[in-house]
């Protein structure tokens, strides 16, 4: 269990869970937006979390920059509980390592606001710049390190005057204004015309090349998430059904819902003749009923998954699969 | 009658009025849509792609202005019509499938309601002929017809798409425009949608216009494919030889920005720059400033659609036929 010399993950989600209590005063349900999520990301690395809309990656990402608490579970930084060492909301020293980037770059700045004043606020609220020359260099050198130049140009004009890709990159800046270790970025680029995506991409994968910065990528796009992440998790009614190295898990997915998410990509010149592994269809959140939420929509369905909900089960090259289909192996290998 | 193409769009010209003066959304567009064929148009926000689709049915409303060109449908001119011939072209000969189709339902009448409501205004059929066509039509895009009695709210949203395909199907138009019909939708449910209204089209004859930002939807099923750039047509192909061979650089960068989900993982090269201001168009050629291979004659002289091969034309200075 302890191995002192081995220095523990930058993020190790341990079993978060978050219920809502939803319906009337007398009798509350609850809704059911994440169970049982486990695990670990790496400095430097990018990590895909992907999922349709309702699986809970956003409930993730709200949770791990402590916009909400969990219900259940330990969000470790560097080896340290901090859901246990800071009570509510984050502190700033927590703020400082762990920044979000939110889908929508047209309503997260301020309409009234230069691009400088978004970006000097982070600064003179964490202590990064203590004159004003300082400020303003510091304002021009975020902006160029997401390639937004002439910096001084940029820095005067207002949201509204930038495209949405432009956008996007001043909310980059914004999160590298504090020079945070780990970046969440919600559906950063879902909401860009496909020629300005590849350009928001490119930023994320330089940054973490540059400068180690590592990413929690949400993505609803098997594609951009295979583009920039070197592991994938892929999430269903609340729960991580698979997780594995990207390339490796496209090429071979394990679980009969990676299976349909595939096959359901368009992809240029397909065809839609082929017909899906399964229907859609929406999981019950709500006081969901026992054994694998996927169960009602799968073809591979048997008595057990009905009755029990499956665990995750570790295979090999680093390959996570939550399914009654692989049988949780006897304990011998050990990890 | 048989060779007058079932929409004939010559000559496009919408502009929106602002304080500032007159935008052109839309600037000279020109194409032709066969019978039976579902013709893709592709592009980005601000290319102008929905604007053209409003204006075929006229359903514009200030301060957007058709301002020239013609739309001829069956070969008379949508554009002159009058107010009244106007209301019993659209849905009956032209009807849509917009995004928000599914939030267009009325939350507090049934789906049967609705459809039924359509079929009683346009046709003088009785209820219970409403009725069982309403069913029926329930039936074509999957959906049980014991659901005529849900109101929306009880569906999902690929379901209420599916009603909004229904409702657009109720007078058995020959033409229908949709207008990225899945966007909002999740894959698994846009695969649903999607090969739908591909089995629809085999099995009515449908003809479609489609449009959308994204190639990989409209290349699974159109026979041709336009695309739009700043409010112009800057390339139209079969869909084939726009994938093997696309000639317009915005074509090539638009195909080029796509990730895949197999194959070796190579840098993205997207396009540089953003779309051009339509309130501040430059001279020549809208799309000189993100092109590599932009020369002088690109920012004095706009380039016109001209053709370079069988069916395929291109709006630009550095093809040659």
């Amino acid at each position: 269990m302890s191995e002192p010399d081995q220095t523990p993950p930058l993020l190790d989600v341990q079993q978060l869970g978050k219920l809502y209590r939803v319906g009337g005063w007398l009798r509350p349900k609850h809704l059911r937006a994440l169970h049982d999520a486990s695990f670990t990301l790496g400095h430097g690395e990018i990590l895909a979390l992907v999922g349709e809309s309702g699986s809970g990656k956003s409930t993730i990402a709200r949770l791990c920059v402590r916009l909400e608490a969990p219900t259940s579970g330990r969000i470790l930084l560097d080896g340290r509980d901090v859901l246990h060492e800071e009570r509510g909301h984050a502190t700033l020293a927590y703020r400082r390592r762990v920044q979000m980037i939110f889908q929508d770059p047209f309503g997260s700045l301020n309409p009234a606001r230069t691009i400088g004043q978004h970006l000097e606020r982070p600064l003179l609220l964490h202590d990064k710049a203590k004159t004003r020359a300082d400020l303003s260099a510091r304002v021009h050198a975020l902006l160029d390190t997401v390639g937004l130049v002439p910096a001084p140009e940029v820095a005067a004009k207002y949201p509204q005057e930038l495209s949405g890709g432009q956008r996007q990159r001043v909310a980059i800046a914004r999160a590298l204004a504090v020079e945070p270790d780990l970046i969440l970025a919600d559906e950063p680029v879902s909401m860009l015309d496909v020629s300005i995506r590849a350009d928001v991409l490119n930023l994320m994968l330089d940054l973490k090349e540059k400068r180690g910065i590592s990413f929690l990528y949400i993505t609803h796009d098997l594609a951009s998430a295979r583009y920039v992440a070197d592991r994938m998790m892929v999430m269903y009614a609340g729960h991580i059904v698979e997780a594995g190295p990207s390339d490796a898990l496209l090429e071979k997915p394990l679980h009969p819902y990676t299976n349909l998410l595939l096959s359901a990509v368009p992809e240029l010149e397909g065809s839609f003749a082929r017909g899906l592994p399964a229907r859609s269809g929406a999981p019950a959140l709500v006081d969901p009923p026992p054994g694998c939420p996927f169960a009602a929509r799968c073809p591979d369905v048997t008595d057990i998954c009905r009755r029990e909900t499956p665990r995750p089960v570790s295979l090999d090259e680093g390959r996570v699969v939550r399914c009654h289909l692989y049988p949780e192996p006897s304990r011998t290998r050990s990890e | 009658m048989a060779d007058v193409p079932l929409l004939a769009v010559e000559d496009l010209v919408v502009e929106y009025m602002t304080p500032s003066g007159p935008v052109r959304a839309v600037d000279a567009v020109s194409f032709v849509l066969a019978r039976g064929e579902v013709l893709g148009l592709v592009g980005e926000s601000g290319s102008g792609k929905s604007t053209v689709a409003q204006a075929l049915a006229r359903i514009l409303g200030p301060p957007a202005m058709i301002t020239a060109g013609r739309v001829l449908f069956e070969g008379s001119d949508v554009l002159a019509m009058h107010e009244d011939d106007l209301r019993r072209f659209r849905w009956r000969k032209m009807s849509f499938v917009l995004q928000s189709a599914m939030n267009a339902l009325c939350p507090v009448l049934t789906i049967g309601e609705q459809i039924i409501d359509v079929l009683v205004t346009h046709e003088r059929t009785s209820a219970r002929a409403a009725r069982e066509r309403a069913a029926h039509l329930l039936e074509l895009v999957g959906i049980d017809p014991a659901r005529l009695t849900s109101h929306p709210h009880e569906l999902s949203g690929g379901m209420r798409q599916r009603v909004g395909i229904a409702l657009a199907l109720a007078l058995d138009p020959p033409l229908i425009v949709m207008d990225e019909p899945t966007t909002a939708l999740d894959v698994v449910v846009q695969h649903e949608v999607l090969s739908k209204i591909a089995e629809l089209k085999e099995k009515l004859g449908l003809s479609v216009l489609f449009i959308t930002h994204d190639m990989s939807i409209v290349s699974q099923f159109a026979t041709r494919i336009g695309v739009l750039y700043a409010g112009r047509l800057v390339e139209m192909a079969p869909t084939r030889e726009l994938f093997r061979a696309p000639r317009h650089p915005y074509t090539k960068g638009l195909l080029g920005s796509f990730v895949s989900l197999h194959g070796p993982r190579r840098r993205l090269a997207g396009i540089p720059g953003s779309p051009p201001d339509l309130r501040r168009l430059p001279a020549g050629c809208a799309f000189r400033a993100r092109c590599a291979e932009a020369t002088a004659r690109c920012a004095t002289e706009a380039p016109v659609l001209r053709g370079i091969g069988e069916d395929h034309s291109t709006a630009c200075h550095l093809v040659s036929p």
